[in-house]
């Protein structure tokens, strides 16, 4: 017998014949294809609504508006209410104080270790692991009082012998934060004198106007126990591989456990010197959620109660939502567009040409659908010696297209843009579009965003640089000289800084050298404005792009958020609480 | 099967070693400098250098690749940039959770595979052919990663019906670890309470990692069975009074099984490359999610030792299933 048997002829058989009446085929087809249409079309009812609209001109692509959508009701916190949980973005990679961190690792730093001094958000300094302090006349001579009864986490006494010891450690670990201390304390050993248990004093050859600023920045002034780094030392390495994963500070928690991928646990310190009265979190958990556009389900189902990121989309909907409260708050960090100072861009008139070219009202009110605020140079508006004056470049082609005939780039050049689509996404999309106008071509290569760190901050030979790479940043504390030497200073070209533009400005360097050594802050503000107009109308290194707030949102139950513009995306966990 | 065994090791040490070569080689090839990664921006050029120094990158690449090969045969598998750890420890902690995660998928979708595959052979032109063959194509075209999202976004978001992701709710996570595969470790501890949670957090990432494996299976199993059901031993065993059912799972499946169970091989290691994007998705502490990160930073050790433990795992689940021929056709033999 050929072909399929048929169900009479085995008793029981569930198979069936081939043959089917061609209708009956149809309309079977017919059929499932119709369900499989309407549950597909269901299914994408669930999601929340997303109007397009009309894109501003100029922009490369529209932007869909973000419709508010209904809350989802507030969730019984069907959790443990004295545990904090934080969502952030990055992985945390390495927690020790003079080491490099990521935002995110100084979010841990900032609830296990403390400083001699904390900024407030007003930008004004108080007293933390010190009771006072005195400055001779000269501002040459700084006396410190330490509190007493204070303990690090290991039980070792906080001391003079331990403030001195810590930042001995921190310059000469010799890491990548090291020179936040590191500028003042040349030679740490002798100009560090322990004067008693709880007097320690820093004796410097000039004044330092900026130097208690220094001692409260989240970024290499933290103070760890002088009996851990002792204790877990290897070969001499100051045990940084052992507080690249632990932390032994005075903080308020203790570092339970270190995932960094996943989740760090920190626990209330008992022994803490303010103590434990009134409300407090017993338990925070910083969560690395690396898809932020998760951050908005776990924010109003009440899974996380702090997000340190969301999209702008998700931003803009979150806002009408009364279980949240939306912060926006403008501090030091700001997103930049290196320009390579060399090839086609080496002369001061192409730069200016470039930044009478890019689209900024695209990129701040399209992109980032007006979530950024204007940059104009190099320090943003809330930076100390910021100077309102200063030269603001908008968009004109027509003036580009001058500056670009004065400079000799002929029509046709190719310029390159080197991009991760991290710091500035689609800002390289706005300037292709505006550089065609211009008859110029330009080429993006989009790399990840470790390669376009290392590319920038290397020491490529010109020929294979980019003219163009975006970038964010913000200062270690807040002072000109900090914000900008490492950037703008000509002896910071290649792998000896983070000069990435390859600048070279003769008077900027020279701005750069006097402001470091000088002995007020008033003169640093003055010798800071000369040096913010040489960076935007004379010779412009970088387009300015935006400054880019803290988008911290939390839930209204989250109570005693402040937000202090040196210390970017992190919290003072110890004055937060539920009620 | 010892001396085809025996036969394998080598060749299978072979191709690890070829595949650090080739990802030792590309992963020094790309332009990232992992001392500058480290170090940061600002760091000194005598900062860089050390850091360069005590790791050996300033060695020759040949000298570099030597030492990296010595080093992993005393288990040391170098430190990640990411996680500032051993490598080692690092996978001993990641690794568990996406053999869980892989395992459930795959019961799910070589048991869902199977069934679909038989239903929709038996039932050939029907009702149930069509859906099956629908829901495979469905499994099949629609990406891991947006399924993910729309699963998550319905499931967790509208309905509340499922954590988010991750592996296990906080405050039921207090317990010993000793395989790492929490299932099994909450048995252990005596704690349903923690079981439960911990299969409530499997079920989505592990359905949405299931599919497409659970597709293919389908759709192998169903022509393999069309194809076995048309023998003449089938006809044979009817002959025999034989009740269907038996006919199909003793006679047809079982000879039907043959190309399935090489996909199912296969499938393995794709679902463990395709637990990437699942990961993420779901926050689930794996090796894919931590592959993800290492790769966008350059954290080359890890990158080369993730590569090796997958295709090592890959390798042993193909002797597996070279192996299990032997049991489902007595006719192989080595």
């Amino acid at each position: 017998m050929v072909g399929w048997p048929r169900t009479t002829d085995y008793h029981g058989s569930p198979f069936i014949p081939l043959e089917r009446k061609e209708g009956e085929m149809r309309v079977r087809i017919a059929t499932l294809v119709t369900v499989f249409v309407a549950v597909a079309l269901l299914v994408s009812a669930c999601g929340p609504a997303v109007t397009p609209t009309e894109a501003p001109e100029g922009t490369p692509r529209p932007q869909p508006e973000a419709t508010p959508t209904s809350p989802v009701p507030a969730p019984e916190l069907g959790r443990d209410p004295n545990t904090l949980i934080i969502s952030t973005y990055e992985g945390i990679a390495g927690i020790d104080p003079p080491g490099f961190p990521s935002a995110s690792g100084s979010l841990v730093q900032r609830g296990v270790y403390e400083t001699l001094l904390t900024a407030t958000p007003s930008g004004e300094l108080e007293l933390v692991l010190a009771e006072s302090y005195d400055v001779n006349e000269e501002n040459t001579v700084w006396t410190f009082h330490l509190r007493e009864g204070v303990k690090f986490h290991d039980g070792t006494a906080f001391n003079a012998q331990a403030v001195k010891d810590n930042y001995i450690r921190t310059v000469e670990i010799e890491l990548g934060l090291s020179g936040v201390i590191g500028r003042f304390l040349s030679d740490p050993e002798n100009q560090m004198v322990v004067i008693d248990d709880y007097t320690i004093e820093f004796r410097f050859d000039q004044p330092q106007p900026f130097f208690a600023d220094a001692l409260a920045s989240s970024y290499g002034a933290w103070i760890v126990s002088p009996t851990a780094f002792t204790e877990h030392d290897v070969e001499g390495d100051w045990a940084h591989d052992w507080l690249d994963t632990h932390a032994v500070g005075t903080g308020a928690y203790v570092l339970e456990e270190f995932r960094p991928v996943e989740q760090i646990t920190l626990v209330s310190f008992d022994d803490y010197w303010r103590g434990w009265e009134g409300k407090h979190f017993d338990t925070v958990l910083l969560k690395v959620m690396e898809d932020i556009s998760l951050n908005r389900q776990l924010l109003e189902k009440g899974d996380v109660d702090i997000v340190v990121k969301v999209t702008p989309e998700d931003f803009e909907a979150l806002q009408g939502n009364p279980d949240l409260v939306v912060h926006q708050d403008f501090g030091l960090k700001y997103t930049i567009v290196f320009m390579g100072c060399y090839g086609p861009l080496a002369s001061p008139e192409a730069r200016q040409a470039m930044s009478y070219a890019f689209d900024y009202d695209g990129y701040v009110n399209g992109i980032q659908m007006g979530q950024v605020q204007r940059l104009y140079g190099p320090f943003t508006s809330t930076q100390f010696g910021y100077d309102p004056d200063i030269f603001k470049y908008e968009t004109d082609l027509e003036k580009a297209a001058e500056l670009l005939e004065e400079a000799g780039v002929e029509p046709g050049t190719e310029l390159v843009w080197l991009t991760s689509g991290h710091y500035a996404p689609d800002a390289e999309l706005l300037m292709q579009a505006q550089l065609e106008q211009l008859g110029l071509r330009l080429r993006i290569e989009k790399v990840d965003s470790a390669s376009q760190f290392t590319t920038i901050f290397s020491d490529l030979p010109i020929e294979g640089r980019f003219s163009f790479a975006d970038m964010a940043w913000w200062p270690d504390y807040d002072d000109p000289w900090n914000a900008a030497q490492a950037l703008y200073h000509s002896e910071n070209w290649g792998l000896k800084g983070a000069n990435g533009s390859y600048y070279a400005n003769d008077r900027a360097d020279d701005l750069l050298d006097m402001m470091r050594v000088a002995g007020t802050k008033e003169e640093i503000e003055a010798l800071a404005t000369e040096f913010q107009n040489v960076l935007t109308e004379q010779d412009p290194p970088c387009i300015w792009v935006g400054e880019d707030p803290d988008k911290t949102i939390h839930r209204t139950d989250i109570k005693g958020y402040e937000f202090v513009p040196l210390y970017t995306e992190t919290y003072p966990l110890y004055n937060l609480y539920r009620e | 099967m010892s001396r085809f065994l025996i036969q394998r090791i080598p060749l299978t040490i072979v191709v690890l070693w070829v595949l650090t070569v080739i990802t030792f080689t590309l992963s020094h090839i790309i332009p990232t400098d992992p001392a500058r990664l480290m170090a940061g921006p600002k760091a000194s050029p005598a900062t860089l250098e050390r850091i360069r120094h005590r790791y050996r990158l300033d060695r020759p690449l040949l000298e570099q690749y030597a030492t990296y090969v010595t080093r992993l045969f005393q288990g040391d598998l170098g430190r990640s940039m990411v996680s500032r750890r051993p490598v080692a420890q690092d996978l001993k902690e990641f690794f568990p959770a996406t053999v869980e995660l892989v395992l459930l998928a795959m019961t799910i979708a070589v048991v869902g595979g199977l069934s679909v595959g038989v239903l929709t052979a038996v039932y050939r032109g029907g009702l149930m052919d069509h859906l099956g063959r629908l829901f495979s194509v469905a499994g099949l075209s629609m990406p891991a990663f947006w399924l993910g999202l729309l699963v998550q976004l319905l499931v967790y978001y509208r309905l509340g019906w499922l954590p988010f992701g991750e592996r296990i709710s906080t405050d039921l996570s207090a317990f010993n670890h000793p395989t790492g595969l929490f299932t099994v470790d909450a048995i252990l501890a005596g704690r349903l309470d923690a079981f439960v949670d911990v299969v409530k957090h499997l079920i989505m990432p592990a359905t949405v990692l299931s599919l497409e494996p659970l597709a293919v299976i389908a759709r192998l199993t169903r022509a393999s069975m069309l194809e076995v059901m048309l023998q003449d031993y089938i006809r044979t065993a009817r002959a025999k009074g034989l009740r269907e059912q038996v006919v199909l799972a003793r006679h047809a499946l079982k000879n039907a099984l043959l190309p399935t169970v090489t996909m199912i091989g296969m499938q393995i290691g794709w679902a463990l490359g395709g637990s990437v994007l699942v990961e993420v998705i779901f926050n689930w502490p794996g090796v894919g999610r931590y592959a993800a990160k290492s790769i966008l930073s350059a954290d080359h050790s890890a990158v080369m030792a993730i590569t090796l433990l997958i295709a090592a795992t890959y390798l042993v689940a193909n002797m597996v299933v070279d192996v299990l021929y032997v049991t489902l056709d007595p006719r192989i033999s080595y």
